[in-house]
Protein backbone atom coordinates (compact mmCIF):
# COMPACT_ATOMS: atom_id res chain seq x y z
CA UNK A 1 0.00 0.00 0.00
CA UNK A 2 1.32 3.27 -0.91
CA UNK A 3 1.72 6.24 1.50
CA UNK A 4 -1.42 8.32 1.60
CA UNK A 5 -1.12 11.57 -0.67
CA UNK A 6 -0.84 14.00 1.78
CA UNK A 7 2.20 12.28 2.88
CA UNK A 8 3.61 11.81 -0.74
CA UNK A 9 2.66 16.00 -1.04
CA UNK A 10 4.43 16.25 1.80
CA UNK A 11 7.63 14.34 0.76
CA UNK A 12 7.75 15.40 -2.51
CA UNK A 13 8.21 19.47 -0.91
CA UNK A 14 11.14 18.33 1.23
CA UNK A 15 13.11 17.05 -1.67
CA UNK A 16 13.67 20.38 -2.96
CA UNK A 17 15.42 21.32 -0.21
CA UNK A 18 19.55 21.40 -0.60
CA UNK A 19 21.17 18.04 -0.25
CA UNK A 20 17.50 16.10 -0.13
CA UNK A 21 16.46 13.44 -1.96
CA UNK A 22 13.87 10.98 -1.82
CA UNK A 23 15.11 8.24 0.66
CA UNK A 24 16.47 11.49 3.09
CA UNK A 25 12.75 12.95 2.84
CA UNK A 26 10.89 9.75 3.25
CA UNK A 27 13.17 9.42 6.54
CA UNK A 28 12.25 12.93 7.91
CA UNK A 29 8.48 12.29 7.23
CA UNK A 30 8.52 9.01 8.99
CA UNK A 31 10.75 10.35 11.45
CA UNK A 32 7.94 13.32 12.05
CA UNK A 33 4.84 10.83 11.99
CA UNK A 34 6.21 8.00 14.55
CA UNK A 35 7.53 10.18 17.20
CA UNK A 36 4.02 12.01 18.62
CA UNK A 37 1.03 13.55 16.76
CA UNK A 38 2.21 17.01 17.70
CA UNK A 39 4.97 16.69 15.92
CA UNK A 40 4.09 18.27 12.77
CA UNK A 41 1.67 20.13 13.85
CA UNK A 42 4.60 21.69 16.30
CA UNK A 43 6.70 22.43 13.30
CA UNK A 44 4.23 23.57 11.14
CA UNK A 45 3.31 26.49 13.62
CA UNK A 46 7.33 27.15 13.47
CA UNK A 47 7.04 27.24 9.83
CA UNK A 48 4.10 29.19 9.72
CA UNK A 49 5.86 32.12 12.40
CA UNK A 50 9.14 32.32 10.54
CA UNK A 51 6.76 32.33 7.57
CA UNK A 52 4.96 35.69 9.22
CA UNK A 53 7.70 37.44 11.18
CA UNK A 54 11.24 37.14 8.64
CA UNK A 55 11.51 39.00 5.65
CA UNK A 56 15.29 40.74 3.74
CA UNK A 57 16.55 43.68 5.51
CA UNK A 58 15.40 46.61 3.04
CA UNK A 59 18.39 48.01 3.40
CA UNK A 60 20.88 45.19 3.07
CA UNK A 61 19.35 41.47 2.35
CA UNK A 62 20.08 39.85 5.29
CA UNK A 63 17.26 37.99 7.48
CA UNK A 64 15.59 40.98 9.52
CA UNK A 65 12.07 40.97 12.06
CA UNK A 66 11.96 44.39 10.83
CA UNK A 67 12.02 46.95 8.08
CA UNK A 68 15.91 46.80 8.91
CA UNK A 69 17.95 44.28 9.99
CA UNK A 70 20.23 43.31 13.45
CA UNK A 71 23.08 44.45 11.71
CA UNK A 72 22.00 47.66 10.15
CA UNK A 73 20.62 48.76 13.08
CA UNK A 74 23.66 48.01 15.39
CA UNK A 75 25.15 51.32 16.29
CA UNK A 76 28.33 49.26 17.24
CA UNK A 77 29.09 48.12 13.78
CA UNK A 78 31.45 50.71 11.84
CA UNK A 79 28.84 52.27 9.06
CA UNK A 80 31.23 53.48 6.71
CA UNK A 81 33.06 49.88 5.68
CA UNK A 82 30.45 47.43 3.42
CA UNK A 83 31.09 43.76 2.65
CA UNK A 84 28.87 42.49 -0.36
CA UNK A 85 28.53 39.06 -0.87
CA UNK A 86 26.58 36.85 -2.27
CA UNK A 87 24.18 34.85 0.38
CA UNK A 88 23.50 35.01 3.84
CA UNK A 89 25.48 31.80 4.41
CA UNK A 90 27.95 33.73 3.35
CA UNK A 91 27.17 36.49 5.96
CA UNK A 92 27.22 33.67 8.53
CA UNK A 93 30.26 32.45 7.41
CA UNK A 94 32.41 36.25 7.79
CA UNK A 95 30.30 36.46 11.18
CA UNK A 96 31.93 33.22 12.40
CA UNK A 97 35.45 34.53 12.13
CA UNK A 98 34.47 36.93 13.94
CA UNK A 99 37.13 39.49 12.24
CA UNK A 100 35.07 41.73 10.30
CA UNK A 101 33.03 44.76 12.16
CA UNK A 102 31.50 46.39 9.15
CA UNK A 103 28.05 46.16 7.59
CA UNK A 104 26.71 43.47 4.80
CA UNK A 105 25.27 43.90 1.51
CA UNK A 106 23.68 40.50 0.28
CA UNK A 107 23.49 41.16 -3.30
CA UNK A 108 21.45 37.46 -3.70
CA UNK A 109 23.04 35.68 -6.22
CA UNK A 110 25.77 36.45 -8.95
CA UNK A 111 25.79 37.93 -12.42
CA UNK A 112 25.20 34.56 -15.11
CA UNK A 113 24.05 35.91 -18.29
CA UNK A 114 23.55 31.66 -18.99
CA UNK A 115 21.29 31.39 -16.25
CA UNK A 116 19.30 34.60 -17.19
CA UNK A 117 20.56 36.73 -14.18
CA UNK A 118 21.32 40.61 -14.95
CA UNK A 119 21.97 43.31 -12.64
CA UNK A 120 18.43 44.12 -11.98
CA UNK A 121 17.90 40.79 -10.39
CA UNK A 122 20.32 41.14 -7.74
CA UNK A 123 20.55 44.18 -5.06
CA UNK A 124 23.08 46.41 -7.09
CA UNK A 125 21.24 49.26 -7.06
CA UNK A 126 20.67 48.98 -3.94
CA UNK A 127 24.15 49.20 -3.20
CA UNK A 128 24.95 52.24 -5.27
CA UNK A 129 22.19 53.95 -3.59
CA UNK A 130 23.70 53.18 -0.19
CA UNK A 131 27.21 54.26 -1.46
CA UNK A 132 25.26 57.58 -2.76
CA UNK A 133 24.36 58.21 0.69
CA UNK A 134 28.05 58.85 1.28
CA UNK A 135 28.46 57.39 4.65
CA UNK A 136 30.51 54.55 2.87
CA UNK A 137 33.72 54.67 2.22
CA UNK A 138 35.31 51.25 1.96
CA UNK A 139 33.12 48.58 -0.16
CA UNK A 140 34.20 44.57 0.29
CA UNK A 141 33.68 42.50 -2.68
CA UNK A 142 33.31 39.17 -1.12
CA UNK A 143 31.76 37.19 -4.32
CA UNK A 144 32.91 34.07 -4.62
CA UNK A 145 36.80 33.51 -6.66
CA UNK A 146 35.03 30.83 -8.93
CA UNK A 147 34.23 32.25 -12.94
CA UNK A 148 30.25 34.27 -12.44
CA UNK A 149 32.05 35.51 -8.14
CA UNK A 150 34.59 37.31 -10.34
CA UNK A 151 32.69 38.52 -13.15
CA UNK A 152 30.79 39.94 -10.81
CA UNK A 153 33.57 41.43 -8.63
CA UNK A 154 34.90 43.23 -11.80
CA UNK A 155 31.13 44.33 -12.54
CA UNK A 156 30.49 45.92 -9.33
CA UNK A 157 34.25 47.55 -9.14
CA UNK A 158 33.15 48.90 -12.45
CA UNK A 159 29.59 50.03 -11.46
CA UNK A 160 31.41 51.77 -8.16
CA UNK A 161 34.16 52.97 -10.14
CA UNK A 162 33.77 57.17 -9.75
CA UNK A 163 31.53 57.20 -6.27
CA UNK A 164 34.90 58.28 -4.54
CA UNK A 165 34.89 55.03 -2.64
CA UNK A 166 37.39 52.56 -1.79
CA UNK A 167 36.70 49.59 -3.48
CA UNK A 168 38.82 46.29 -2.23
CA UNK A 169 38.59 42.41 -2.61
CA UNK A 170 39.43 39.65 -0.38
CA UNK A 171 43.12 38.06 -1.09
CA UNK A 172 42.75 34.81 -3.26
CA UNK A 173 45.75 32.40 -3.05
CA UNK A 174 47.71 30.26 -1.64
CA UNK A 175 45.63 27.97 0.91
CA UNK A 176 47.12 27.50 4.33
CA UNK A 177 48.65 24.57 4.82
CA UNK A 178 49.88 23.95 1.20
CA UNK A 179 52.43 23.90 -0.75
CA UNK A 180 53.08 26.43 -3.92
CA UNK A 181 54.64 23.44 -6.11
CA UNK A 182 50.44 21.62 -6.66
CA UNK A 183 48.79 24.65 -6.77
CA UNK A 184 46.70 25.36 -9.74
CA UNK A 185 47.74 27.90 -12.57
CA UNK A 186 44.86 30.36 -11.97
CA UNK A 187 44.80 30.19 -8.29
CA UNK A 188 48.82 31.10 -8.18
CA UNK A 189 48.72 33.99 -10.78
CA UNK A 190 45.93 34.91 -8.28
CA UNK A 191 48.06 35.17 -5.40
CA UNK A 192 51.27 36.49 -7.05
CA UNK A 193 49.21 39.33 -8.36
CA UNK A 194 47.68 39.80 -4.58
CA UNK A 195 51.28 39.50 -2.79
CA UNK A 196 51.93 41.74 0.08
CA UNK A 197 55.42 42.95 1.60
CA UNK A 198 56.05 41.29 4.35
CA UNK A 199 58.21 42.75 7.35
CA UNK A 200 61.20 41.68 8.92
CA UNK B 1 51.69 3.14 -13.48
CA UNK B 2 49.92 0.18 -14.36
CA UNK B 3 46.13 -1.29 -14.23
CA UNK B 4 46.25 -4.69 -11.83
CA UNK B 5 42.34 -5.82 -12.45
CA UNK B 6 40.01 -4.67 -14.51
CA UNK B 7 36.00 -5.50 -13.95
CA UNK B 8 33.56 -4.20 -16.74
CA UNK B 9 29.69 -4.83 -16.67
CA UNK B 10 26.87 -3.53 -18.16
CA UNK B 11 29.05 -1.66 -20.72
CA UNK B 12 28.22 -1.57 -24.29
CA UNK B 13 28.45 -5.65 -25.39
CA UNK B 14 30.12 -6.68 -22.33
CA UNK B 15 27.63 -8.23 -20.49
CA UNK B 16 30.56 -8.86 -17.50
CA UNK B 17 33.94 -9.16 -17.99
CA UNK B 18 37.22 -9.64 -15.46
CA UNK B 19 40.22 -8.73 -17.01
CA UNK B 20 44.12 -9.45 -15.33
CA UNK B 21 45.92 -7.93 -18.29
CA UNK B 22 49.67 -8.35 -17.91
CA UNK B 23 52.21 -5.77 -16.70
CA UNK B 24 53.14 -5.01 -20.17
CA UNK B 25 52.33 -5.33 -23.46
CA UNK B 26 48.61 -6.60 -23.56
CA UNK B 27 47.16 -7.55 -26.99
CA UNK B 28 43.03 -7.14 -27.72
CA UNK B 29 42.58 -9.52 -30.64
CA UNK B 30 39.13 -10.68 -31.80
CA UNK B 31 37.37 -10.24 -35.35
CA UNK B 32 35.53 -7.22 -35.49
CA UNK B 33 32.46 -6.29 -33.18
CA UNK B 34 33.78 -8.47 -30.51
CA UNK B 35 34.40 -5.85 -27.53
CA UNK B 36 38.09 -5.01 -28.29
CA UNK B 37 37.54 -1.21 -28.55
CA UNK B 38 34.71 -1.28 -25.75
CA UNK B 39 37.02 -2.78 -23.60
CA UNK B 40 40.08 -0.05 -23.80
CA UNK B 41 37.31 2.69 -24.19
CA UNK B 42 36.29 1.27 -20.55
CA UNK B 43 39.96 1.47 -19.30
CA UNK B 44 40.28 4.99 -20.88
CA UNK B 45 36.76 6.45 -19.07
CA UNK B 46 38.29 5.43 -15.31
CA UNK B 47 40.94 7.82 -16.15
CA UNK B 48 39.00 10.56 -17.97
CA UNK B 49 36.01 9.87 -16.66
CA UNK B 50 34.42 10.43 -20.52
CA UNK B 51 34.56 8.57 -23.37
CA UNK B 52 36.67 9.29 -26.77
CA UNK B 53 33.80 8.38 -29.03
CA UNK B 54 30.79 9.51 -27.37
CA UNK B 55 29.49 12.72 -25.36
CA UNK B 56 26.45 11.02 -24.29
CA UNK B 57 26.42 8.53 -21.26
CA UNK B 58 23.35 6.14 -22.65
CA UNK B 59 25.66 4.85 -25.77
CA UNK B 60 27.90 3.46 -22.72
CA UNK B 61 24.93 1.43 -21.31
CA UNK B 62 24.18 -2.21 -22.89
CA UNK B 63 21.21 -2.55 -24.90
CA UNK B 64 18.39 -3.17 -22.16
CA UNK B 65 20.38 -1.86 -19.26
CA UNK B 66 20.48 1.18 -17.26
CA UNK B 67 24.03 1.37 -15.62
CA UNK B 68 26.99 0.45 -16.78
CA UNK B 69 29.90 -0.18 -13.92
CA UNK B 70 33.55 -0.28 -14.33
CA UNK B 71 36.00 -0.67 -11.58
CA UNK B 72 39.77 -1.09 -11.33
CA UNK B 73 42.78 -1.69 -9.37
CA UNK B 74 45.84 0.86 -10.24
CA UNK B 75 49.43 0.73 -8.94
CA UNK B 76 50.67 3.84 -9.04
CA UNK B 77 54.09 5.15 -7.45
CA UNK B 78 52.56 5.94 -4.59
CA UNK B 79 50.67 2.78 -3.89
CA UNK B 80 47.13 0.72 -5.07
CA UNK B 81 44.28 2.10 -6.14
CA UNK B 82 40.91 1.02 -6.91
CA UNK B 83 38.37 3.69 -9.19
CA UNK B 84 34.96 2.72 -9.74
CA UNK B 85 32.79 4.35 -11.86
CA UNK B 86 28.84 3.95 -12.51
CA UNK B 87 27.55 5.46 -15.71
CA UNK B 88 24.14 5.67 -17.21
CA UNK B 89 21.72 8.32 -18.55
CA UNK B 90 22.38 11.58 -17.23
CA UNK B 91 24.43 9.50 -14.50
CA UNK B 92 28.13 9.92 -13.91
CA UNK B 93 29.12 8.72 -10.07
CA UNK B 94 33.17 7.79 -9.78
CA UNK B 95 34.51 6.74 -6.44
CA UNK B 96 38.63 6.63 -5.67
CA UNK B 97 39.36 4.44 -2.96
CA UNK B 98 36.03 4.83 -1.91
CA UNK B 99 35.59 8.24 -1.94
CA UNK B 100 33.27 9.88 -4.58
CA UNK B 101 35.46 12.19 -6.81
CA UNK B 102 33.73 14.97 -9.97
CA UNK B 103 35.92 15.46 -11.93
CA UNK B 104 38.82 13.29 -14.03
CA UNK B 105 41.75 15.80 -12.14
CA UNK B 106 41.19 13.20 -9.15
CA UNK B 107 41.17 10.01 -11.15
CA UNK B 108 44.40 11.12 -13.23
CA UNK B 109 47.16 10.84 -10.37
CA UNK B 110 45.45 6.75 -9.94
CA UNK B 111 45.48 5.66 -13.29
CA UNK B 112 46.91 7.88 -16.16
CA UNK B 113 45.83 6.54 -19.58
CA UNK B 114 47.24 7.99 -22.79
CA UNK B 115 44.63 7.19 -25.26
CA UNK B 116 44.62 6.97 -29.21
CA UNK B 117 41.34 6.49 -31.17
CA UNK B 118 41.13 4.97 -34.42
CA UNK B 119 39.53 8.62 -35.33
CA UNK B 120 42.53 10.49 -33.58
CA UNK B 121 44.61 10.92 -36.60
CA UNK B 122 41.39 12.59 -39.17
CA UNK B 123 41.65 15.70 -36.46
CA UNK B 124 44.70 16.52 -38.45
CA UNK B 125 42.35 17.37 -41.66
CA UNK B 126 39.36 18.55 -39.65
CA UNK B 127 39.05 22.13 -38.72
CA UNK B 128 40.96 23.32 -35.43
CA UNK B 129 38.64 22.73 -33.06
CA UNK B 130 40.13 18.87 -32.60
CA UNK B 131 43.32 19.79 -33.04
CA UNK B 132 42.54 22.56 -29.69
CA UNK B 133 41.16 19.20 -28.16
CA UNK B 134 44.30 17.40 -28.94
CA UNK B 135 46.45 19.82 -27.29
CA UNK B 136 44.34 20.30 -24.24
CA UNK B 137 44.47 16.90 -23.88
CA UNK B 138 48.13 16.61 -23.53
CA UNK B 139 47.78 20.05 -21.32
CA UNK B 140 45.43 17.95 -18.43
CA UNK B 141 47.62 14.88 -18.69
CA UNK B 142 50.59 16.46 -17.99
CA UNK B 143 49.39 19.07 -15.62
CA UNK B 144 45.56 18.09 -14.47
CA UNK B 145 45.48 21.67 -12.73
CA UNK B 146 45.41 23.22 -15.70
CA UNK B 147 41.80 21.89 -16.25
CA UNK B 148 40.45 24.52 -14.01
CA UNK B 149 42.02 27.41 -16.06
CA UNK B 150 40.19 25.63 -19.00
CA UNK B 151 37.05 25.03 -18.06
CA UNK B 152 37.04 28.38 -16.52
CA UNK B 153 37.57 29.92 -20.00
CA UNK B 154 35.07 27.95 -21.55
CA UNK B 155 32.32 28.62 -18.90
CA UNK B 156 33.42 32.43 -19.27
CA UNK B 157 33.01 32.14 -23.27
CA UNK B 158 29.82 30.59 -22.88
CA UNK B 159 28.53 33.15 -20.11
CA UNK B 160 29.64 36.23 -23.10
CA UNK B 161 27.75 34.58 -25.78
CA UNK B 162 24.50 34.83 -24.10
CA UNK B 163 25.65 38.45 -23.24
CA UNK B 164 25.97 39.01 -27.01
CA UNK B 165 22.79 37.36 -27.66
CA UNK B 166 21.18 39.19 -24.95
CA UNK B 167 22.72 42.23 -26.10
CA UNK B 168 21.04 41.60 -29.19
CA UNK B 169 17.24 41.76 -27.87
CA UNK B 170 18.08 44.90 -25.24
CA UNK B 171 21.70 46.71 -25.18
CA UNK B 172 22.38 45.98 -21.39
CA UNK B 173 24.53 47.89 -18.51
CA UNK B 174 27.60 47.96 -20.40
CA UNK B 175 29.84 47.31 -17.29
CA UNK B 176 28.44 43.69 -17.32
CA UNK B 177 30.18 42.54 -20.74
CA UNK B 178 33.70 44.53 -20.19
CA UNK B 179 33.68 42.64 -16.55
CA UNK B 180 32.78 39.18 -18.33
CA UNK B 181 35.46 40.39 -21.02
CA UNK B 182 38.25 41.22 -17.99
CA UNK B 183 37.62 37.72 -16.32
CA UNK B 184 37.82 36.00 -19.41
CA UNK B 185 41.34 37.47 -20.54
CA UNK B 186 42.39 36.21 -17.56
CA UNK B 187 41.81 32.84 -18.09
CA UNK B 188 42.47 32.64 -21.85
CA UNK B 189 45.91 34.04 -21.40
CA UNK B 190 46.48 31.16 -19.12
CA UNK B 191 45.37 28.68 -21.18
CA UNK B 192 47.49 30.05 -24.48
CA UNK B 193 50.43 30.30 -22.55
CA UNK B 194 50.13 27.04 -21.44
CA UNK B 195 49.19 25.99 -25.08
CA UNK B 196 52.53 26.88 -26.40
CA UNK B 197 54.58 26.21 -23.79
CA UNK B 198 53.01 22.34 -23.81
CA UNK B 199 53.58 22.37 -27.51
CA UNK B 200 56.95 23.47 -27.24
CA UNK B 201 58.28 20.52 -25.27
CA UNK B 202 56.16 18.25 -26.80
CA UNK B 203 57.34 18.65 -30.33
CA UNK B 204 60.94 18.08 -30.10
CA UNK B 205 60.15 14.41 -28.38
CA UNK B 206 57.64 13.89 -30.68
CA UNK B 207 60.01 14.56 -33.57
CA UNK B 208 62.56 12.01 -32.39
CA UNK B 209 59.33 9.35 -31.91
CA UNK B 210 58.51 10.04 -35.30
CA UNK B 211 61.06 9.32 -36.46
CA UNK B 212 61.32 5.69 -34.61
CA UNK B 213 58.09 4.61 -35.89
CA UNK B 214 58.09 5.41 -39.16
CA UNK B 215 61.89 4.99 -39.89
CA UNK B 216 62.11 8.49 -41.43
CA UNK B 217 62.99 12.21 -40.85
CA UNK B 218 59.51 13.91 -42.04
CA UNK B 219 61.01 17.16 -40.15
CA UNK B 220 58.11 17.84 -37.82
CA UNK B 221 57.40 20.54 -36.88
CA UNK B 222 54.22 22.88 -34.69
CA UNK B 223 53.30 25.76 -34.34
CA UNK B 224 50.59 27.90 -32.22
CA UNK B 225 48.34 29.74 -34.56
CA UNK B 226 46.55 32.57 -32.80
CA UNK B 227 45.23 35.95 -34.13
CA UNK B 228 45.64 37.85 -31.01
CA UNK B 229 48.38 36.34 -29.06
CA UNK B 230 51.32 38.56 -28.72
CA UNK B 231 54.85 37.00 -28.56
CA UNK B 232 56.65 35.62 -25.09
CA UNK B 233 57.72 38.42 -22.84
CA UNK B 234 54.37 40.66 -23.65
CA UNK B 235 51.04 41.06 -21.70
CA UNK B 236 48.66 38.23 -23.13
CA UNK B 237 45.93 39.18 -21.02
CA UNK B 238 45.85 42.68 -22.14
CA UNK B 239 46.06 41.88 -25.64
CA UNK B 240 43.21 39.50 -25.09
CA UNK B 241 41.40 42.28 -23.38
CA UNK B 242 42.36 44.73 -26.28
CA UNK B 243 41.06 41.98 -28.91
CA UNK B 244 37.77 41.33 -27.29
CA UNK B 245 36.95 45.38 -26.99
CA UNK B 246 37.89 45.24 -30.68
CA UNK B 247 35.69 42.47 -31.88
CA UNK B 248 32.61 43.66 -29.87
CA UNK B 249 31.01 44.89 -32.62
CA UNK B 250 31.14 42.00 -35.18
CA UNK B 251 30.65 39.89 -31.78
CA UNK B 252 27.03 41.42 -31.57
CA UNK B 253 26.46 40.91 -35.06
CA UNK B 254 27.32 36.95 -34.95
CA UNK B 255 25.98 36.25 -31.34
CA UNK B 256 29.66 34.40 -30.34
CA UNK B 257 33.02 35.34 -29.56
CA UNK B 258 35.13 35.13 -32.75
CA UNK B 259 38.49 35.87 -30.93
CA UNK B 260 40.39 33.83 -27.99
CA UNK B 261 41.82 30.98 -27.48
CA UNK B 262 38.95 28.89 -29.03
CA UNK B 263 39.57 29.92 -32.22
CA UNK B 264 43.29 29.44 -31.97
CA UNK B 265 44.72 26.55 -34.09
CA UNK B 266 47.56 24.06 -34.37
CA UNK B 267 49.66 23.99 -37.35
CA UNK B 268 51.41 21.12 -38.16
CA UNK B 269 54.14 21.17 -40.87
CA UNK B 270 55.94 17.69 -42.51
CA UNK B 271 58.85 18.09 -44.98
CA UNK B 272 57.71 21.93 -44.92
CA UNK B 273 54.36 21.06 -45.92
CA UNK B 274 51.20 21.66 -43.90
CA UNK B 275 50.11 18.10 -42.52
CA UNK B 276 46.31 19.22 -43.42
CA UNK B 277 46.11 18.07 -46.93
CA UNK B 278 49.24 16.59 -47.80
CA UNK B 279 49.85 13.83 -46.22
CA UNK B 280 48.80 10.17 -46.51
CA UNK B 281 46.43 8.03 -43.96
CA UNK B 282 49.69 6.21 -43.39
CA UNK B 283 51.65 9.40 -42.74
CA UNK B 284 48.74 10.73 -40.52
CA UNK B 285 48.68 8.02 -38.37
CA UNK B 286 52.34 7.67 -37.66
CA UNK B 287 51.90 11.26 -36.46
CA UNK B 288 49.37 10.57 -34.15
CA UNK B 289 50.90 7.84 -32.82
CA UNK B 290 53.99 9.95 -32.47
CA UNK B 291 52.06 11.88 -30.52
CA UNK B 292 50.90 9.82 -27.60
CA UNK B 293 54.32 8.12 -27.43
CA UNK B 294 55.63 11.71 -26.97
CA UNK B 295 52.95 12.58 -23.94
CA UNK B 296 54.08 9.10 -22.39
CA UNK B 297 57.83 10.64 -22.52
CA UNK B 298 57.39 13.63 -21.07
CA UNK B 299 54.43 12.65 -18.25
CA UNK B 300 57.41 10.11 -17.39
CA UNK B 301 59.99 12.54 -17.16
CA UNK B 302 57.80 14.63 -15.02
CA UNK B 303 56.19 12.22 -12.69
CA UNK B 304 58.93 9.33 -12.71
CA UNK B 305 56.22 6.74 -14.01
CA UNK B 306 54.99 6.11 -17.21
CA UNK B 307 51.40 6.16 -18.46
CA UNK B 308 49.11 3.26 -19.73
CA UNK B 309 49.07 3.43 -22.75
CA UNK B 310 46.04 2.45 -24.76
CA UNK B 311 46.37 2.03 -28.71
CA UNK B 312 42.63 1.87 -30.58
CA UNK B 313 43.09 0.03 -33.96
CA UNK B 314 46.61 1.34 -33.98
CA UNK B 315 48.05 -1.13 -36.73
CA UNK B 316 45.26 -0.17 -39.69
CA UNK B 317 46.92 2.45 -42.59
CA UNK B 318 50.65 1.23 -41.54
CA UNK B 319 52.38 -0.95 -43.88
CA UNK B 320 54.08 -4.02 -42.54
CA UNK B 321 57.37 -2.23 -41.99
CA UNK B 322 55.80 0.57 -39.93
CA UNK B 323 53.54 -2.03 -38.23
CA UNK B 324 57.03 -3.96 -37.05
CA UNK B 325 58.34 -0.79 -35.97
CA UNK B 326 55.52 0.22 -33.79
CA UNK B 327 55.62 -3.21 -32.72
CA UNK B 328 58.80 -3.55 -31.29
CA UNK B 329 58.69 0.10 -30.24
CA UNK B 330 55.36 -1.14 -28.04
CA UNK B 331 57.22 -4.18 -26.31
CA UNK B 332 59.91 -2.26 -25.09
CA UNK B 333 57.43 0.58 -23.75
CA UNK B 334 58.44 1.17 -20.48
CA UNK B 335 55.05 1.01 -18.99
CA UNK B 336 51.73 -0.93 -19.29
CA UNK B 337 50.34 -1.33 -22.91
CA UNK B 338 47.28 -2.16 -24.61
CA UNK B 339 46.77 -2.86 -28.28
CA UNK B 340 43.37 -3.87 -30.17
CA UNK B 341 43.86 -5.57 -33.16
CA UNK B 342 42.05 -7.91 -35.25
CA UNK B 343 44.83 -10.15 -36.29
CA UNK B 344 47.47 -10.22 -33.79
CA UNK B 345 51.33 -9.42 -34.94
CA UNK B 346 53.68 -12.14 -34.54
CA UNK B 347 55.84 -10.60 -31.54
CA UNK B 348 58.76 -12.79 -29.86
CA UNK B 349 58.29 -11.44 -26.68
CA UNK B 350 57.30 -13.57 -23.73
CA UNK B 351 55.25 -11.29 -21.25
CA UNK B 352 53.26 -10.17 -23.62
CA UNK B 353 49.79 -11.21 -22.89
CA UNK B 354 47.07 -11.96 -25.48
CA UNK B 355 43.30 -11.51 -24.63
CA UNK B 356 41.29 -13.26 -26.91
CA UNK B 357 37.78 -11.34 -27.55
CA UNK B 358 34.44 -12.92 -28.51
CA UNK B 359 31.03 -11.70 -28.01
CA UNK B 360 32.32 -9.28 -24.80
CA UNK B 361 34.42 -11.58 -23.19
CA UNK B 362 37.76 -11.80 -22.63
CA UNK B 363 40.30 -14.34 -22.46
CA UNK B 364 43.44 -14.03 -21.62
CA UNK B 365 46.13 -16.28 -23.16
CA UNK B 366 50.38 -16.25 -22.49
CA UNK B 367 52.13 -14.82 -19.75
CA UNK B 368 49.79 -14.51 -16.75
CA UNK B 369 50.69 -13.09 -13.64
Amino acid sequence: MALPAPVQRLIAELTKLPGVGEKTATRYVLFWLQRSPNAMKDLADRLADAAGSVRPCLVCGYVAEAERCGFCEDPARDRATVCVVESVADVLAIERVGEYRGLYHVLGGVLSALRGVGPDHLRVAGLLDRVAGGEVREVILATGADAEGETTALYLARALGDRGVRVTRPATGIPMGSSIEFLDAVTLMRALRGRKEIGP
Amino acid sequence: MRLLSLDVAGFRNIAGAHVSPGPSLNLVVGPNGQGKTNLVEAVAFLSWLRSFRTSRSADLVARGGTRAVLRAESEARDGRHEVAVEVGAGVRRARVDGHPVRSARECLGCLTVVFLSPDDPAILEGGPDGRRMLLDRTLVLLDPSRSLALSRYQRLVKERNALLRQAADAPGDPHVIEACEAALADAGALVARARVEVLDRLFPVLAAALRDLSGLDLEVRARYASRWLPGAGADARSALRESLRRHRPRDLAAGHTGVGPHTDDVEVHLLGLPARGHVSRGQRKALMLAWKAAETTLFAADRGESPVLVLDDALSDLDPERQERLASWLTSYPGQSFLTATTAPELADTSVVRLRAAGGSFVAEGMIR
